[in-house]
C-alpha cells in the first residue's frame, strides 16, 4: 500500500486508515430503488407455502466468509451513492469452485496487489462523494465552517454510511476511529471535505466492507441451532437476491428483529422479488452459472470471423443475460424453456452474425419457427465461448453443456493427450464429426469423449463464431446426437432434449442453492436438494418461486460450522438415503 | 418473366412447407432473405487508371496547382496589390470562362486511350477510351480532366482522399442499393435495384475493415428524392443495371450535398459479401464545378496541385453530353471505382419494430 501512496498529508492519512471501521443509517438513501410489479412477485408466500412436500431437517447451510466480488461492490456503490458513482474497477476474478466463482470467494486472499485495485477504487469513490457537485446530494449535513473539521457532521456521514457500506451498524470504536482520521485530516488540509473524503476512503478498503461475515447466535426457537445473526441473514438474502449489500429497509428489518421471524422475513423476501434489483440477482447468478466470464478473454480469429468484433462479443453475453432476465422473471416463465425457446434479443453486431437486419440498438426478436435457432445453446454466447478461436469444438461444447447445464463434471483430458489429430487433421476429413470421430472409436478416448461429443456435434452447424451453416469445407452437416439415450436429428431435438432432461432443473437447483448460502453443496444436501427439486416442479419451474423456497428455507438462515450433518444422521447415511430418493 | 418468377416463388414456398426444418435452416444460412440482398457503399472514387510511374498516362509530368500558377502569374520581383494578386486569382475561381489564353501553361490532359470506365452510350467514338482489359468505347471524359492531377490521383490524393474519407465517416452520405426478385447472385437476367439513402454508420471490424452483415435504416424523412428503381440483369456474377437519371448525395465540407448523374448505371461484381465495380454516368460540369469550389479550401487544392479555373476549362473542352441550345455539351461522362459491403435494408415497416412491443417487434423484423 505505501508503494501506491504519494507524499502528501492525506496520503499519510490514508495509509493509517485502513484498519478502521464504524456506524449508522443514511436517511438519503434509505429510500429502496425502483419497486416493479412484477410477474416475479405475482405468487405470495402463504400460497408459495402450500406444498404437498416439507423441508427436511438439516443442519443449515456452513458459515462463510468471503470476498465481496467486483459486481457486488459496485452495485452497494450505485445504491448507496447513486449509479453514477461507479469507478473502473477490476477486482481480480474469484477461482470456479464446484462451478461457480461466488464458491471461490470464499477461499480468496487479499494479496497487495489486489489490495492496490480495492485503494484505487476507494480513492475514486472518495473523491466523488466530496465533490462539490455531488456531496449536497449524499453527504447529509453541512460543516459549520468548510475550511475546518466539524466532528458532528463528520460522525453523521460516517455513521450513515459505515452502516450501509459494512452491512451492519459500525461499532462505536470503529465508528470513533474513523471520526478521528476525517477530522485529523481535516485539520491537517484546513478542508472538512478533503478529511472525510480520507476517512471514507478508509471505511471503503476495510475489512467489514470487503469482506462478508457471516455471524451465527443460538436459535430460541430451536435449541441447539445456530441461525445467522440478523445483518448476516439481510446480507445472505441481499447477495443471493439483489447481488448488492442490503438496503436501508432490509437493515432496518434487521436492527428490529423483524428478518428473524417468518412474517418479517417473507416480507423482506417478496419486497425483495419485486423489486426491479432482482434482474441484477438473476442476472449475475446466471452470468456465473453459465461461466460467462469467459467473455472476458475470449477472441476469434478476425481474419476467419470478420464479423466477430469486440461489440459482438460483449453483445452475445448480453443477449443471453437479456433472454434469461425476460423469460424467467418479466414473463414468470418455465425455466426448461430456456432451451426451447425461440424469442431472444438482437442488436446490430450480433445481427450481422445471426444473419438479419437489426435497427440500431437492443430489440425483441423471434426467430421463425422452423428455424435451427431456439434455446439458449444456439445463442452466440453458448456457440462461441466453447469454440476455438478459428474452429468450433464439439468436445468443449459437449464438455460446457455438460457441465454448465446438467452439473456433470467431465475428467480432465490425461496429460499426454495427442492432439495432432484434430490440430492437423488427416487430409479428406471435411467435417468436425468426420475428424473427432477417433473419439468414439479409441476406447481410451471415448470413455469421456462419448458423454461430450454426441450432444457437442448436434451445434456443428454453427461456426465458431455462431453464424450458421449448412455446410463444412463442402460437405453437408449431420448435426444428429444423442443425450443420455435420446436421441435428436438436429440441435432443436438437443434443445428440446435438453428441456426434458430432469438433470437440467436440478442443475439448477443445486447452483441456486450454491449460490445462496456461498457453499457447495454435500451429500448431505441431497435431502434438502430433492425437497428444492420437488417444489421447483410443484411450482411449474419457476425460477423467482425458487429463489423465494431456497431464502425461505430454514437451510438458507441456519447455518454449521461446514463440518456437522442433518440432526440424527450421519453424512453417510444422509447421502444413501438421498441416493435412493433421486 | 416476373410472373414465372412469382410461379417459382410459389413453389418454393410450398417445398418449404413440406421440408420445413430444412428449408428454415437454409434461410438461417442464406444471406438473400425474401429474395433480397442489400449492399452500402463504402469506398467511392474517381476512376482514375495509372501506372506505375505515371509515364504512360501523364508523360509531361502533372499539372500545377495554386502555388505553382500563381508563382508563373506572378513572380517575385514587382510590388503588386492583394487586389492584382490574389483577389484577381481568385475570382477566376468564382467566376470561371472557358478562355484557354488564361492558363499560364497549356493543361496536360492524360496520353494514349486507356481508360477506366463504362460504355454509356453503347458506341465507340474517337475520344472513347479503352478498357485495360481491352472493352473500347469507354465513356470517362473526365478522366482528361482529372487524370494528371495530384489530387485525384490515388491512393492519397487529396481530393480523391477526403471525398472517400467524408463518403464513409458521414451518414449524409449513405448510399446503398437493394437487389429484389433477385434469385441467384450468379445469374438473373430480371433484377429490380433500388436506390436509397441510409441512415447509420457503416459497418466496420476493430481493424476498421468495412465489413457485411451490418443494417442500416433507410432515410425516407429527407432522403425520398435519393430513391430510384432500376431495372437489372446478373450475368456471371456481374450486375449490370439499365442507365437512369439519379441524384445521389455527396455531402463534403460543405456546399451542394448532392450530385445529378445522367445515365447512372453500375456494373459490379456481386459476392455474399459485397460488391465492387464501377459506377458510371454524365455529371452536370456547373453543379460539378460548383461543388468543387465551394468544399474543398485551397489548402487541400494548393497540396493536390489542382487548379479549379483550369478544371473548368478542361471539363467543357472534353464535354460530351447534355448539349444546350448552342450545341455546347454541358455535362461530361465519368466513372468512379466503388466498394460495397453486404447490408441488411431496413423498411419503414419494420423500423417501427425498434421502438414497438414485443409482438410487433417480432413481426416487423422477421427473417427476410
Amino acid at each position: 500500500m505505501s508503494t501506491y501512496i504519494k507524499g502528501s498529508v492525506s496520503a499519510l492519512l490514508r495509509g493509517s486508515a485502513i484498519a478502521v471501521v464504524s456506524a449508522f443509517a443514511l436517511a438519503s438513501c434509505s429510500a429502496p430503488t425502483a419497486e416493479g410489479t412484477k410477474a416475479a412477485a405475482a405468487k405470495p408466500a402463504a400460497e408459495a407455502a402450500v406444498s404437498k412436500t416439507a423441508e427436511p431437517e438439516t443442519a443449515g447451510s456452513a458459515k462463510r466468509l468471503r470476498l465481496l466480488s467486483q459486481d457486488q461492490y459496485l452495485n452497494t456503490l450505485a445504491y448507496v451513492f447513486g449509479p453514477d458513482v461507479r469507478p473502473d474497477a477490476y477486482f481480480p476474478p474469484a477461482q470456479r469452485t464446484d462451478g461457480l466463482l461466488s464458491l471461490g470467494a470464499a477461499k480468496a486472499g487479499v494479496t497487495p496487489t489486489r489490495m492496490e485495485v480495492y485503494q484505487k477504487a476507494a480513492q475514486t469513490v472518495s473523491a466523488l462523494i466530496v465533490d462539490p457537485k455531488r456531496r449536497d446530494f449524499v453527504i447529509t449535513c453541512k460543516p459549520a465552517d468548510e475550511k475546518k473539521s466539524d466532528r458532528a457532521c463528520a460522525t453523521k456521514v460516517v455513521t450513515e454510511i459505515g452502516r450501509l457500506m459494512s452491512r451492519r451498524p459500525l461499532t462505536a470504536d470503529k465508528r470513533d476511529a474513523f471520526v478521528a482520521q476525517a477530522v485529523s485530516a481535516a485539520d491537517k488540509l484546513n478542508d472538512f471535505y478533503a478529511g472525510l473524503g480520507v476517512a471514507l476512503e478508509a471505511m471503503l478498503v476495510s475489512p467489514n466492507v470487503l469482506f462478508v461475515t457471516e455471524r451465527s447466535e443460538a436459535d430460541p426457537k430451536n435449541p441447539g441451532q445456530q441461525r445467522l445473526d440478523a445483518y448476516s441473514l439481510a446480507t445472505r438474502l441481499s447477495l443471493f437476491l439483489w447481488n448488492a449489500a442490503p438496503d436501508d429497509q432490509l437493515l432496518k428489518a434487521a436492527e428490529t428483529g423483524e428478518i428473524q421471524t417468518p412474517k418479517g422475513l417473507a416480507k423482506q423476501v417478496e419486497r425483495m422479488l419485486a423489486s426491479a434489483r432482482l434482474d441484477q440477482g438473476v442476472r449475475a447468478f446466471f452470468d456465473d452459472m453459465y461461466a460467462f466470464d469467459t467473455f472476458n478473454a475470449l477472441s476469434k480469429d478476425t481474419a476467419v470471423y470478420p464479423t466477430f468484433t469486440g461489440q459482438a462479443l460483449q453483445d452475445a453475453r448480453e443477449e443471453t443475460l437479456r433472454v434469461v432476465v425476460d423469460h424467467l422473471i418479466r414473463q414468470n416463465g418455465d425455466y426448461r424453456d430456456l432451451f426451447t425457446t425461440r424469442e431472444t434479443f438482437i442488436s446490430p453486431a450480433l445481427a450481422a452474425i445471426y444473419k438479419l437486419p437489426a435497427p440500431p440498438a437492443w430489440t425483441r426478436y423471434e426467430f421463425p419457427e422452423g428455424s435451427q435457432r431456439a434455446g439458449i445453446v444456439t445463442h452466440i454466447s453458448f456457440l462461441a465461448s466453447h469454440s476455438h478461436p478459428a474452429r468450433t469444438s464439439a468436445t468443449l461444447r459437449g464438455k460446457a453443456l455438460r457441465e454448465l447445464l446438467l452439473c456433470q463434471p467431465v475428467p480432465a483430458p490425461p496429460a499426454n493427450v495427442d492432439f495432432s489429430a484434430v490440430e492437423n487433421p488427416r487430409p479428406g476429413l471435411r467435417t468436425t464429426r468426420d475428424r473427432v470421430g477417433f473419439h468414439l472409436e479409441n476406447p481410451v478416448c471415448a470413455g469421456c469423449h462419448k458423454i461430450m461429443d454426441p450432444m457437442g456435434l448436434a451445434l456443428e452447424n454453427f461456426d465458431s463464431a455462431g453464424t450458421f451453416r449448412l455446410t463444412e469445407k463442402g460437405a453437408l452437416i449431420d448435426a444428429s446426437g444423442t443425450l443420455d439415450g435420446k436421441a435428436f436429428k438436429d440441435v432443436i431435438g438437443l434443445g428440446q432434449a435438453l428441456h426434458d432432461h430432469p438433470a437440467a432443473t436440478s442443475c439448477l437447483v443445486k447452483r441456486a442453492y450454491s449460490y445462496a448460502t456461498g457453499s457447495p453443496t454435500t451429500n448431505t444436501d441431497r435431502p434438502l436438494l430433492a425437497y428444492f427439486n420437488t417444489r421447483f416442479s410443484e411450482d411449474g419451474y419457476r425460477v423467482p418461486d425458487l429463489m423465494r423456497t431456497i431464502a425461505l428455507s430454514s437451510a438458507f438462515s441456519h447455518v454449521n460450522d461446514g463440518t456437522q450433518t442433518a440432526p440424527g444422521k450421519t453424512a453417510d447415511a444422509s447421502s444413501k438415503s438421498a441416493s435412493a430418493s433421486n | 418473366m416476373r410472373g414465372f418468377k412469382a410461379l417459382l416463388s410459389t413453389t418454393a414456398l410450398a417445398a418449404l412447407s413440406i421440408t420445413a426444418v430444412a428449408g428454415s435452416a437454409a434461410a438461417d444460412d442464406s444471406i438473400i432473405k425474401d429474395r433480397r440482398i442489400g449492399f452500402v457503399l463504402n469506398s467511392k472514387a474517381m476512376a482514375v487508371y495509372q501506372t506505375a510511374d505515371a509515364k504512360a498516362e501523364c508523360p509531361n509530368g502533372f499539372n500545377d496547382g495554386p502555388r505553382e500558377q500563381f508563382v508563373k502569374f506572378f513572380p517575385e520581383g514587382t510590388k503588386r496589390t492583394v487586389a492584382d494578386t490574389q483577389l484577381k486569382y481568385e475570382q477566376e475561381w468564382w467566376n470561371p470562362t472557358t478562355d484557354a489564353s488564361w492558363e499560364p501553361q497549356p493543361f496536360k490532359e492524360p496520353a494514349g486511350n486507356i481508360g477506366i470506365g463504362l460504355n454509356l452510350d453503347g458506341k465507340v467514338g474517337p475520344k472513347d477510351f479503352t478498357s485495360p482489359d481491352g472493352e473500347k468505347g469507354i465513356d470517362n471524359q473526365l478522366y482528361r480532366v482529372i487524370g494528371c492531377i495530384v489530387g485525384w490521383r490515388g491512393p492519397e490524393g487529396q481530393s480523391r482522399h477526403f471525398v472517400k474519407s467524408y463518403q464513409q465517416k458521414f451518414d449524409y452520405n449513405r448510399t446503398m442499393f437493394e437487389i429484389t426478385d433477385v434469385d441467384s447472385l450468379t445469374d438473373d437476367n430480371d433484377v429490380t435495384v433500388t436506390l436509397y439513402r441510409g441512415r447509420d454508420p457503416l459497418y466496420s471490424n476493430a481493424a476498421g475493415d468495412f465489413i457485411a452483415g451490418g443494417s442500416q435504416r433507410i432515410d425516407m424523412r429527407w432522403g425520398k428524392q435519393f430513391i430510384y428503381t432500376v431495372k437489372g440483369k446478373i450475368v456471371d456474377g456481374v450486375l449490370i443495371t439499365e442507365p437512369k437519371r439519379v441524384t445521389m448525395p455527396e455531402s463534403t465540407a460543405r456546399g451542394v450535398p448532392k450530385m445529378d448523374i445522367h445515365e447512372w448505371r453500375l456494373k459490379l461484381k456481386l459476392t455474399e459479401t459485397g460488391a465492387e465495380g464501377l459506377m458510371g454516368g454524365y455529371i452536370d460540369i456547373e453543379r460539378f464545378y460548383n461543388a468543387l469550389g465551394q468544399n474543398w479550401g485551397t489548402h487541400h487544392r494548393s497540396y493536390g496541385q489542382e487548379s479549379l479555373p483550369s478544371e473548368y476549362k478542361a471539363l467543357y473542352r472534353n464535354a460530351d453530353f447534355a448539349p444546350d441550345a448552342n450545341g455546347r455539351n454541358t455535362a461530361i461522362s465519368a466513372a468512379w471505382d466503388v466498394k460495397f459491403s453486404q447490408v441488411y435494408i431496413i423498411h419503414p415497416a419494420q423500423q417501427v419494430a425498434a421502438k414497438g412491443d414485443k409482438g410487433a417487434a417480432a413481426e416487423a423484423v422477421p427473417a427476410r
